[in-house]
């Protein structure tokens, strides 16, 4: 596989799980981002190709409409963190179209009884990263000082979530 | 070591390519896979990089029993970081 850092899609750019590996199996590993844009070139170099659009449940609406700033990377980093505290995505559909349908329309919502079990604060900083229009959606830098990691970091126990929501996880991954 | 065969890239491809993965190379974060060399011949590049054995992100998250908020924060922080890196040197700007 050839890896790199998600830079400079012409086509496709959106971060996504399939390209952030953790570095080793041990239990505290690092993650790191691999870039998807030159894995393209691999996958056709040997015929091994994936859907051709791969999923696209992490792309940013503005994306879509092909008008966008470094803000879709946010948007995309939003999803990843809605699916890591529900077990879902929250821009579904039975196929990729109407995945799309729904990520351009761009509603969402926490009514799953899986949110019961999330903090106000997190669900709080998915709305600032899944905010529609990227002026006004959080910076990097603005989520990483977001209170919720302060708040969640410093808390001695982490409440797991219930089994369920990690074995949803496994379900959509791969369309 | 990676290697990418030229003969099933286009010259804009290749130097698409050659662009984007000079730009990795330059790039140093813990949260982003090293590029240690880049190279070619005639008829192949050549990509040394980090190498990672851990798996995916949602592939580890789903086989492990204790995942609450503190690891989705631990978890998002990096990759947020990493993208705020990026975006401090000005790399995802190319369309």
């Amino acid at each position: 596989m050839i890896f790199s850092i998600p830079v400079a899609f012409k086509k496709n750019r959106d971060l996504k799980p399939e390209n952030i590996l953790y570095e080793s199996k041990k239990g505290d590993s690092i993650l790191k981002i691999i870039d998807f844009g030159t894995s393209r070139y691999f996958e056709r170099s040997f015929a091994k190709m994936k859907q051709k659009f791969g999923t696209p449940y992490y792309i940013a609406p503005e994306v879509l409409k092909k008008d966008y700033n470094e803000k879709c990377d946010i948007w995309s980093c939003g999803v990843i963190l809605y699916i890591m505290l529900s077990g879902s995505p929250p821009f579904n559909g039975d196929n990729n179209e109407e995945i799309m349908d729904n990520v351009l329309r761009g509603e969402y919502n926490f009514d799953a009884p899986i949110w019961s079990e999330v903090s106000d604060n997190a669900q709080n900083l998915i709305k600032h990263m899944l905010e529609y229009d990227p002026m006004l959606r959080y910076s990097a830098e603005q989520v990483l000082q977001d209170p919720w990691f302060k708040i969640v970091l410093e808390d001695s126990y982490d409440k797991p979530f219930a089994r369920r929501t990690l074995s949803q996880m496994k379900g959509f991954r791969v369309i | 070591m990676k290697v990418i065969y030229k003969k099933a890239t286009t010259p804009e491809e290749q130097e698409r390519l050659t662009n984007e993965v000079n730009i990795l190379k330059s790039l140093d974060h813990p949260n982003i896979m090293k590029i240690y060399e880049f190279y070619q011949d005639e008829e192949k590049f050549y990509i040394v990089s980090e190498f990672l054995s851990g798996g995916e992100l949602f592939q580890k998250i789903s086989s492990s029993g204790n995942f609450g908020e503190k690891k989705a924060a631990k978890t998002i922080r990096q990759i947020v970081s990493a993208v705020q890196y990026c975006h401090m040197n000005k790399i995802v700007h190319r369309y």
